[in-house]
């Protein structure tokens, strides 16, 4: 009856020696400590206050940037007018032709100094001559292939 | 029986008047009482505390209900303000995109009365910089006030030396934006300018106001305890539109050219004033308008408020004979008067009383209509005038657009004074037929004989050619302007032709440009005296002209007044006519229809 024989093992199992003490519910320890759960009540309470208030600062100090920039930038688009004006003036034709006469030398150009030319018409470009298809077969393996790109100029 | 504790006796009883000896000792409460006595202070307090909140629960529900609005609205006033979001004024731009008018901040220079301790000592320091009387200054500070204007619009300069002054507290500054004219005198008529607190006043500026000025915004804001806006607390109530720009149809090298010439001419003639009129006859877009005298637009109340006038459209002149142009199309296209037909050539024509005789005589026997515009015949155009008779002149007349406006997009523009025909006493008919007895002014000049270099048909001048926003998107273009024919394409065709004529070989050789065909017509009238009749010796010179020829691209009308000297417009109106034509043919690179002379060789 081997076969039958089924093993078995002990496992050693260490009981605790005395009785577990019993763990307090909350309520039991807030009535046994009063202050820590009035801090913590206060600090629930307190918390989301405080943070509201480090929001409202924030917003704040960022409304302030806002200002600053909003100025900085009135301030530089001012300054973009001013200098386009002084563009503007530099560039007028009075100042620069008053320039080119009176400093330069310079004189507006008489009818000889000035000369029309004519630009001849655009030649047609001539068609390409028809590729045989050895030519067609040597582009496509990729040989000639410059000269494929010749003839098609 | 009750056992009393060992040691203790039992206390003798006190004689009258005798002590007892060592520390009183009261009779002993019992915890009941005790118990009832902090009872009743407790209920006290409560009743106390319960009555004070109490009060305070009616205050707040008495503010709370009945107050709320009236509070909060006090609230409100003290903590928000209103304040208007300024615009840009919209900015001119020629037709290349260069700017000609633009937007720069300065700053205005304010005084706080109330804070001004002694008024005669701050009035004795500030009115050197602001150019005024100290007495007016001091009576201006009326202590009452916060706010008095001390000088607006100060350049960056002055609003320094206010700095040096240290009166702080005393005086403030504030930022304004002021027009900017970089190109100072340039095309200043046309342009015009604007007042104090940038509301136009003249030229474009007055006349596209509305779409310059655009549309300030409104918003409220909470303040902190020195003032300054609480950004996340801004409601927009309207939002600013800011004004749009202008793109216009001059150009701004051509208006150049044509200042600088007639500036020039003017000199050189001795010319009291002159008038520059350059304008596409195909569009009826002006590429320039000048005038002479000129002034800065920048600082306009520095010249008289005569010279702000724009002469060219709002002032009128006997055009004299280059209103031979129209009657010639009126004498051609009515059929009344054919190209071959031929006119006497007297010496004078005695018409009634008076007699019309010409400045010149170029012909001896007989003259065709060309020969009377070739040579600017008076005796020719006054018999042509009589062949169509009143009515039908009149009708030409009105039909070339005189007497009313010509519908410029630019304020002042008048009507000129073409009077019915019932009123044509005398030499009436003949006189207008060379350009006398009837008033224009020179844009319905040019726009009328403008008319000739495109196939008769009328065009609508204008100056603005789109709308732009800040951004340069398209607003609103200027769309085809109302076209009405005149006369037949042919008879316009026959016109310029004789007008070409006249430049080849007659009174307007002066206004010839080599390479270029041009069209064109002298003009020589008398100026009217205020009493009837004419003034001795003053004339007014002009011409008037296209090129190329054909597919004109340049209408240019010049004109003098008052020359010394040479006074005829084929003197001295058709040599500035060629300056212009010639250097803005160049600079709109036009190539020339005739092969140019080879140019000079160097040694």
């Amino acid at each position: 009856m081997i076969a039958l024989d089924r093993r078995t093992h002990a496992y050693p199992v260490v009981m605790p020696d005395r009785r577990l003490r019993e763990r307090p519910t909350p309520r039991r320890r807030f009535r046994r400590n009063p202050m820590a759960a009035a801090m913590v009540v206060a600090a629930l309470a307190i918390l989301p206050a405080l943070l509201y208030v480090y929001q409202r600062t924030e917003a704040a100090a960022t409304g302030y940037s806002i200002l600053r920039l909003q100025r900085e930038l009135a301030g530089l688009e001012s300054e973009y007018a001013r200098l386009q004006a002084t563009v503007s003036a530099l560039r007028s034709p009075q100042r620069i032709e008053r320039i080119a006469t009176t400093e330069l030398g310079m004189a507006p150009p008489r009818q000889r100094q000035l000369a029309a030319i004519t630009t001849a018409p655009a030649v047609a470009a001539s068609p390409a001559p028809p590729r045989s298809l050895a030519q067609r077969l040597g582009a496509w393996l990729g040989f000639g292939e410059a000269q494929a790109h010749e003839l098609e100029r | 029986m009750t056992r009393r504790p060992p040691g203790r006796s039992r206390p003798r009883p006190l004689r009258s008047g005798q002590r007892p000896a060592g520390p009183v000792r009261r009779p002993a409460v019992s915890e009941v009482d005790l118990q009832r006595a902090v009872r009743g202070r407790l209920t006290f307090l409560f009743v106390l505390l319960f009555a004070g909140q109490a009060v305070l629960l009616g205050r707040l529900v008495y503010i709370q209900g009945s107050q709320a609005d009236h509070l909060q609205r006090l609230a409100l006033n003290q903590q928000l303000g209103a304040f208007v979001l300024p615009t840009h004024r919209g900015r001119i731009f020629d037709r290349a995109g260069r700017p000609l008018v633009t937007n720069v901040e300065v700053e205005s220079v304010f005084a706080v009365p109330r804070a001004i301790r002694d008024p005669q000592e701050f009035a004795r320091r500030v009115a050197p910089l602001v150019r005024m009387d100290p007495r007016e200054i001091e009576r201006r500070l009326e202590p009452r006030l916060y706010f008095v204007w001390l000088k607006r619009k100060v350049s960056p300069e002055t609003a320094a030396t206010f700095r040096a002054l240290k009166l702080e507290g005393q005086l403030g500054f504030l930022e304004e934006a002021r027009r900017a004219y970089p190109n100072g005198e340039l095309a200043a008529h046309l342009l015009g300018f604007v007042g104090i607190d940038n509301q136009g006043l003249a030229g474009v500026e007055l006349a596209y106001d509305s779409t310059l000025q655009g549309r300030p915004g409104r918003a409220v804001v909470g303040r902190d305890a020195i003032g300054r806006p609480i950004v996340e607390t801004q409601r927009l109530a309207a939002p600013a539109v800011d004004g749009a720009d202008l793109v216009l149809t001059v150009d701004q090298v051509v208006q150049h050219i044509a200042e600088r010439e007639l500036e020039k001419a003017v000199e050189e003639t001795g010319a009291v004033r002159g008038m520059a009129l350059v304008m596409d006859p195909r569009t009826g877009e002006m590429l320039a308008l000048a005038a002479v005298p000129t002034y800065n637009p920048g600082a306009f109340q520095r010249v008289p408020p005569k010279r702000w006038v724009n002469r060219p459209i709002g002032e009128v002149f006997e055009p004299g004979s280059t209103f031979k142009l129209i009657t010639a199309a009126a004498a051609l296209d009515s059929g009344r008067v054919d190209l071959t037909d031929v006119f006497d050539c007297p010496e004078s024509l005695q018409v009634g009383t008076h007699r019309i005789r010409d400045a010149h005589r170029y012909c001896t026997t007989s003259q065709t209509l060309t020969d009377v515009i070739r040579y600017s015949s008076n005796v020719g155009a006054a018999e042509v005038a009589a062949r169509l008779g009143k009515e039908r002149l009149y009708e030409y007349i009105r039909r070339f657009g005189f007497g009313a406006p010509t519908g410029i997009d630019l304020p002042g523009e008048a009507t000129g004074i073409v009077r019915p025909p019932q009123e044509w006493l005398g030499p009436g008919l003949q006189t207008i037929g060379f350009g006398q007895g009837i008033s224009a002014t020179a844009l319905q000049m040019l726009v009328g004989a403008s008319a000739l270099a495109n196939d008769g048909v009328l065009v609508r001048p204008h100056v603005v050619r789109m709308v732009r926003d800040r951004e340069g998107r398209l607003l609103q273009g200027v769309s085809a302007a109302p076209r009405r024919g005149v006369v037949a394409p042919e008879v316009a065709a026959a016109v310029v032709r004789m007008m070409i004529r006249t430049v080849e070989d007659g009174t307007g050789k002066l206004a010839a440009v080599p390479g270029y065909v041009v069209a064109g017509k002298t003009g020589t009238a008398q100026i009217p005296a205020p009493g009837g009749g004419y003034l001795q010796g003053r004339y007014i010179s002009s011409f008037l002209g296209f090129t190329p020829i054909p597919n004109p691209r340049l209408a240019i009308l010049v004109v003098l007044e008052e020359p010394r000297g040479a006074y005829y417009g084929g003197a001295v109106a058709a040599p500035l006519f060629r300056a212009i034509a010639e250097r803005a043919l160049w600079y709109l690179r036009v190539p020339p229809s005739t092969p140019l002379a080879a140019p000079a060789q160097t040694p």
